[in-house]
This record gives structure tokens, C-alpha cells and sequence, in this order.
């Protein structure tokens, strides 16, 4: 077990360089660049900034140089740049997850905006996936038990919904209603708790909706399970076949769903960060992208890829606490 | 011939699957939808113009300073910012939105089908290399590259892209005959060495040849590549291209590239599990003595026995591409202005949502209704075609 989550975290190394080296091959592939505007600037002017962000140098060192500020290099003397994690060991001064400054806020590293940026789409994130667990496991199970009932024909057709209307469509449906109908919530802005609602809201209903039809497919399948029939015939109360036995094999391809749907969760953040204008790590990353601001998008990309990965991980280990039949070696 | 008797044809797994699925009234309504909106879709626009005189991109050349009108007999869906009629934009925006949908699902197919079933009949190492490959495409967020690619190659970039065709065609000719060569020199040269070598020279052979092979395969897309791109009928080609293009369609197709990039990667895993328990069955055997080719049997033999799940996985394929779709043109990044997807329609309606509801409301329900029919339809088809599977 220790072996094998070892093993995962030494691989998320090599696949977080492999993103960004695509991301960075892409952004160099195309023609044009960031400083290049409608009027053409004077040569010296180009000379210059070439020069600042080390374009006149060859290619490969460029790239060497963006690898080794986004792990790990040694810091030379000159450099007064406070970003990042710096340390001195065996006689060197190192630093380490250097992300640069970003080219279009003049003045801010790209750490400090991921810094302030995540808390927004951290807490929209979280929350919308805690409510769709909420819901879409409460349906699941209760239409699973209640097979072919009103309630689960209606949660179903509710699920099936939720799955076909984007949630750049259902969000501003919201607000019209909620906000700009019944005045019930703000229609965007951040700040204070009924800010959130419809945010959390809109990003939630498609994770409901798969979670729910997820548990009631699971739920459905292990509940004519043998292990189920043995712990009934046991002699255990329903409540308990349900809650310890039948839940935890049923809520496996729930489980599983998590780590696709974290990277759809990104996806939603920068949809529903649009529509409600939250000042969160999607919206700036889509802004970046428009800005070609080539460190702030590497930074945001790096750490991304890597957050998603980790996640990975721990959905893949929970398996084996979920399913005592999966052992990794 | 005795008269009496009748000729019982067999019920095929199709025409079960068939009957099964018309006794499903959600798969029905759901097909119902889906060939009410492809026909209105493609007879729609034309419709319109003939009966109204109204076209998606034709902007009234004077009017009232606000040119947004509600729905009316004239506009039944209303006009746009621009005073476009809304219903003429939303059918021709459908006809981009389903292409997409329907071209991203076959590049998907075609791709995820060969790759799989190649790497599941093959098996052993080169199995394990090429699923380890989907492995590694799987964990990557590929929506940020997405992103990237379609930022950085859009607008009047994708002309450039559109330039480097031939070398980028050429890479991947190379690409698909160098592979077999390459696998059939390291076949026969190891075949060659089997007996006079110990075993640990041998494997150090065996390695160091697999990795000149690669370099030299690699070398030779390279230069292929470059060779088409230095001769004066690559520039030329190149050229003819890029200026004959038309620019929103490259995007488009630009689009199809970025999105059947990753759908094709679940496929290939479906697949290729498909093919594994079939490989070991006896016609596989039949097929083998009687002389087939490898590639005869995976595409004669075995893809045609896969093919169930290869139909569901895509009819569920459809629905979630046309979502991605139209979540990259809600951004700005996928169809661009001339022409419109039912994503850019909302993303032009959200603007105005608090004055005018109804340019966001007709697009997006459109697509909600489309969504809703293709997702009932591929449940149904899984049903249909998989009872074992079937969720009771």
C-alpha cells in the first residue's frame, strides 16, 4: 500500500512536466507573442524586452530555465525575487516553485495570484460537490430502494434534466428568477453567504444528477449481491445491511466518478466564475489565456494539473477502504 | 415443395435490440426529438428565407436604435442584438453544434476503435505501451490545454496552422508506415539473434535496438516533415492552402481536432477490453488457419463482434462532445463570429439577459431539448442492445 502511493506521488512528477512542456510547446508553437501589439515597437524597445524575459536567448535554455523555475534551481547572486519556497543547503542558495511575474499584472508574482485567487473557486468547488453528494446520494439510494415508484421515476427524469442543460444556461435561468425576479439573492459579486447560493447551486446540479444515477445503478446491482443475502440472513436489522454493507459497495462507481468530475469541476468554476463574475483561479486562468500571459498561464496549469492528480490518488486509495476485494501491490 | 412450410427467420441481436428499444417510450420520444431536430435543422434556414426572406447573419441595414425585438409572428424567436433573426440563428447554429457533436463522436470512433482493438488483439508488451499511453493522456486536465490551443491557434492563427498541413500530413504518413517496418526489423533481427546470445546481452541488444529504432522513426517524421516543408511544392501547397482557407471553418475544424484529441481515449479502453475476451474464442482460431491477415481479423472479425458497446459508449459520446463544445464557444474560443453554435448564441444572450430574456432562453432550450432526447436515446440503446447490464 505504502509502496504503491509512493510509487502514484513519483508519477505525478514526471506527468506535471509533461503538461506543462505541452502548454509551453503550444504557447512558443504559435506565431506572435505577448508584447507584440497593433502598433510595431522600435527595435531597441523589442531588443529589450526580449532581452528581460530572456527571448534572445536559444530555445532549449528558455526552456530549461522555465523547467528549473517552476522546481527547483539555484539562486544566482543577483536575483532579489522572494517568490516561491528559497532555501540554502550545502553551501548554494536554492529556490524552488518560482511561478515569475505575471506579464500582464505588472508588479504581482504568479504565486501571490493563485494565492489570493483559489480561496473563491476552492470554496465554490467544495461546496457544489458536498451538495451534489448530498443530493444525488439521498436520491440515488432512495430511488434504489423505492425501485420504480413515482419517486424514483421523478428523481431520474430530474437527473436526466439536470444532465442535458449546460450550466451557463441554467445559471442565468436562476438568476433571472431569484435575483432579478424575486429578489432573492444577488445577481453576481462575491460577498457575504447568499452570494453563493446560486453559484453553488448552478455548478452542483450536474454532479447531482450523475451522482444520483451512479448510487442508484450501484446501489441496485449490490443489493442482489450474495454478501448482502448473508448479512440479512445473519440475522442483522435492515438498517445496518444498508447503511454498512450495502452502501459501501454501492457508492464505489460514485467514488470513481470523483476524479473525472473534478476535472469537469474545473471546467464548471470557469463557466459559473463568468456568469456570476467570482474573481476565482478560473476566471483568471481563462483571462491569461486571452492575455497570453505565459507565466501566470504555466503557473496556473502546473498547479492545477498537479492538485487534480493528487486527488486522483486519494480517490484511488479509498478504494481499498471502500472494497476490501481491491489490494494494490 | 410441400406449401405449408414457412420460412422462420431468426431473430438477430439488431432486430431484438430494435424491438426492445421501441417498447422504451422515453428512447422513442427521445428519437422523435432528435429526428424532428435534425430535419428542421437542415431544411430550416432555407425554409425561412424562402418564407420570411430572413437569414442567420442578415442585419436590417436601418431601424429603431434598439434592434432586439421580442418574439413576434415575424421573429418568432425574436432578433438578436443586431436585429438577426433569432430562430434563423439558432437552426444554423444546430446545424454547427450537431456537426461538431456527430464528427468529434466519429473521429472518436474510428481512432479509439483501431487503437483499442489493435493493442488489445496484439497484447503483450505492445499492449501494455499503448494503454499506458491512453493512461497518461487520461490524467492530464486536458481542458487547460484546451484552452491554450484553441487561444493560441484561433483567430488568424489558424491560418498558420492551416499552412503546416502538408508537413503535418506527411509526419503522420510516415508515421503510420514507419511503425509496422520498424516492429518487423526488431521481429526479425531478434528472431536472428535468439540462439547464439546469453541472456542478459541479448536483452541489452534487445533494448538498445528498440531505442535506435525509435530514433530513427522518429528522425524520419522529422525529416519528412521538414523536407515537404523546405521543397517549393510544400511551400506551395502550403501556400494554396492557407490562402484559399476559410478562416471561421478552419476554426471549426480546429475545434473537431481539439475535442476528438481526448474523446477517443475512453473508447480505446472500451475496446480493447471487448477484444480480450473475444481473442481466445474459436472463430478467432478459424480465422488464423484458414490464413487471414492480423488486420483481417481485428477489422473483419472482431470489431464487428464489439460492436454493441462501441454503439453505446458513442451515442453517449455525442451528448457530452456537443457540451464541451458548447462550453469552449461559450467562452469565446470555439465557433467565432460569422458563424454561430448554440453555446456562442447564449454566450452572445447573457449579456442581455436582465432586458432581453428570450436571446438566451431559445438557444439555450434548444440545446437543453437536444441533450435531453440524445442522452434518452443512448440509455435506451444500453438497455437495448446490453439486457444483462440493464439497470432493472
Amino acid at each position: 500500500m505504502l509502496n504503491f502511493i509512493l510509487h502514484r506521488l513519483l508519477i505525478i512528477i514526471p506527468m506535471a512536466l509533461l503538461v506543462v512542456t505541452l502548454t509551453w510547446g503550444l504557447i512558443r508553437l504559435a506565431p506572435g507573442n505577448f508584447y507584440s501589439t497593433e502598433k510595431k515597437l522600435p527595435a531597441a524597445v523589442e531588443a529589450n524586452i526580449k532581452k528581460k524575459y530572456g527571448l534572445d536567448q536559444p530555445v532549449w535554455k528558455q526552456y530549461l530555465l522555465m523547467l528549473g523555475n517552476i522546481t527547483c534551481r539555484t539562486k544566482s547572486a543577483d536575483e532579489t525575487t522572494t517568490n516561491g519556497v528559497q532555501f540554502s543547503a550545502a553551501g548554494y542558495d536554492f529556490k524552488c516553485f518560482d511561478f515569475g511575474d505575471s506579464l500582464r499584472y505588472q508588479g504581482q508574482s504568479v504565486n501571490e495570484i493563485i494565492r489570493r485567487h483559489l480561496p473563491y473557486s476552492a470554496t465554490i468547488g467544495l461546496l457544489a460537490y458536498l451538495l451534489a453528494l448530498a443530493l444525488g446520494l439521498t436520491a440515488g439510494i432512495v430511488a434504489a430502494l423505492k425501485q420504480n415508484s413515482a419517486f424514483d421515476y421523478g428523481s431520474m427524469a430530474l437527473a436526466m434534466l439536470g444532465l442535458s442543460v449546460p450550466n451557463f444556461v441554467l445559471g442565468p435561468i436562476l438568476v433571472l428568477c431569484f435575483a432579478l425576479g424575486l429578489y432573492i439573492f444577488p445577481p453576481a459579486r462575491w460577498g457575504g453567504v447568499l452570494s453563493i447560493v446560486l453559484p453553488v447551486i448552478t455548478l452542483s446540479a450536474i454532479y447531482a444528477a450523475y451522482i444520483a444515477r451512479l448510487t442508484r445503478a450501484g446501489m441496485l446491482e449490490v443489493m442482489r449481491s450474495d454478501y448482502i443475502r448473508t448479512a440479512r440472513a445473519k440475522g442483522l436489522d435492515e438498517t445496518t445491511v444498508l447503511l454498512k454493507h450495502a452502501l459501501r459497495g454501492g457508492i464505489i462507481p460514485v467514488v470513481s466518478f470523483t476524479g473525472p468530475a473534478l476535472a469537469a469541476l474545473l471546467a464548471g468554476t470557469v463557466v459559473v466564475e463568468r456568469v456570476f463574475s467570482i474573481p476565482g483561479l478560473g476566471n483568471i486562468f481563462v483571462q491569461s489565456v486571452f492575455n497570453r500571459d505565459e507565466p501566470l498561464i504555466l503557473g496556473v496549469v502546473a498547479f492545477l494539473s498537479i492538485l487534480i492528480m493528487i486527488f486522483n490518488l486519494i480517490v484511488d486509495i479509498s478504494y481499498g477502504f471502500l472494497d476490501p476485494r481491491i489490494r494494490y501491490e | 415443395m410441400a406449401e405449408n412450410v414457412e420460412i422462420v427467420k431468426g431473430a438477430s441481436l439488431w432486430s431484438d435490440a430494435w424491438k426492445r428499444l421501441l417498447k422504451n417510450k422515453l428512447a422513442v420520444f427521445g428519437m422523435i426529438v432528435l429526428a424532428f431536430m435534425v430535419v428542421i435543422v437542415i431544411v430550416g434556414p432555407w425554409l425561412i428565407r424562402v418564407t420570411t426572406g430572413y437569414t442567420a447573419d442578415f442585419i436590417p441595414a436601418q431601424g429603431d436604435l434598439i434592434k432586439s425585438f421580442p418574439p413576434s409572428r415575424e421573429h418568432p424567436f425574436g432578433t438578436d442584438e443586431a436585429g438577426r433573426d433569432l430562430l434563423a440563428r439558432v437552426l444554423q447554429g444546430g446545424r454547427i453544434s450537431l456537426t461538431v457533436g456527430i464528427i468529434s463522436t466519429l473521429v472518436s470512433l474510428i481512432v479509439g476503435v483501431s487503437y483499442g482493438a489493435i493493442a488489445g488483439y496484439l497484447g503483450g508488451r505492445i499492449d501494455n505501451v499503448m494503454m499506458r499511453l491512453v493512461d497518461i493522456i487520461y490524467a492530464i486536465p486536458y481542458i487547460l490545454i484546451v484552452i491554450v490551443l484553441l487561444q493560441v491557434f484561433g483567430g488568424n492563427n489558424v491560418l498558420v496552422l492551416v499552412g503546416w498541413l502538408p508537413q503535418i500530413l506527411a509526419g503522420v504518413a510516415v508515421t503510420v508506415v514507419g511503425i509496422p517496418v520498424a516492429v518487423s526489423i526488431y521481429r526479425w533481427a531478434i528472431e536472428r539473434m535468439e540462439f547464439s546470445l546469453g541472456e542478459i546481452a541479448f536483452n541489452l541488444i534487445k533494448a538498445f535496438l528498440g531505442v535506435a529504432l525509435a530514433a530513427a522513426l522518429i528522425g524520419a517524421v522529422w525529416g519528412t516533415a521538414s523536407l515537404v516543408a523546405s521543397t517549393a511544392a510544400g511551400s506551395w501547397l502550403s501556400g494554396k492552402y492557407s490562402a484559399n482557407v476559410n478562416q471561421g471553418l478552419s476554426q471549426i475544424f480546429l475545434l473537431f481536432f481539439a475535442l476528438g484529441l481526448v474523446s477517443w481515449l475512453t473508447m480505446a479502453r472500451v475496446v480493447r477490453g471487448q477484444i480480450l475476451s473475444l481473442k481466445n474464442q474459436e472463430f478467432v482460431l478459424a480465422a488464423k488457419a484458414t490464413g487471414v491477415s492480423t488486420f483481417g481479423i481485428i477489422f473483419r472479425h472482431l470489431v464487428p463482434n464489439a460492436l454493441g458497446p462501441v454503439i453505446v459508449y458513442a451515442t453517449l459520446t455525442v451528448p457530452s462532445v456537443m457540451l464541451t463544445e458548447a462550453f469552449l464557444s461559450f467562452l469565446g474560443l470555439g465557433v467565432q463570429a460569422p458563424y454561430a453554435s448554440w453555446g456562442s448564441l447564449a454566450a452572445d444572450g447573457i449579456k442581455n439577459i436582465a432586458i432581453f430574456p428570450w436571446q438566451l432562453i431559445f438557444p439555450g432550450v434548444t440545446m437543453a431539448l437536444t441533450l435531453f432526447s440524445l442522452n434518452f436515446l443512448g440509455d435506451g440503446i444500453r438497455d437495448a442492445l446490453d439486457p444483462q447490464t440493464r439497470k432493472f
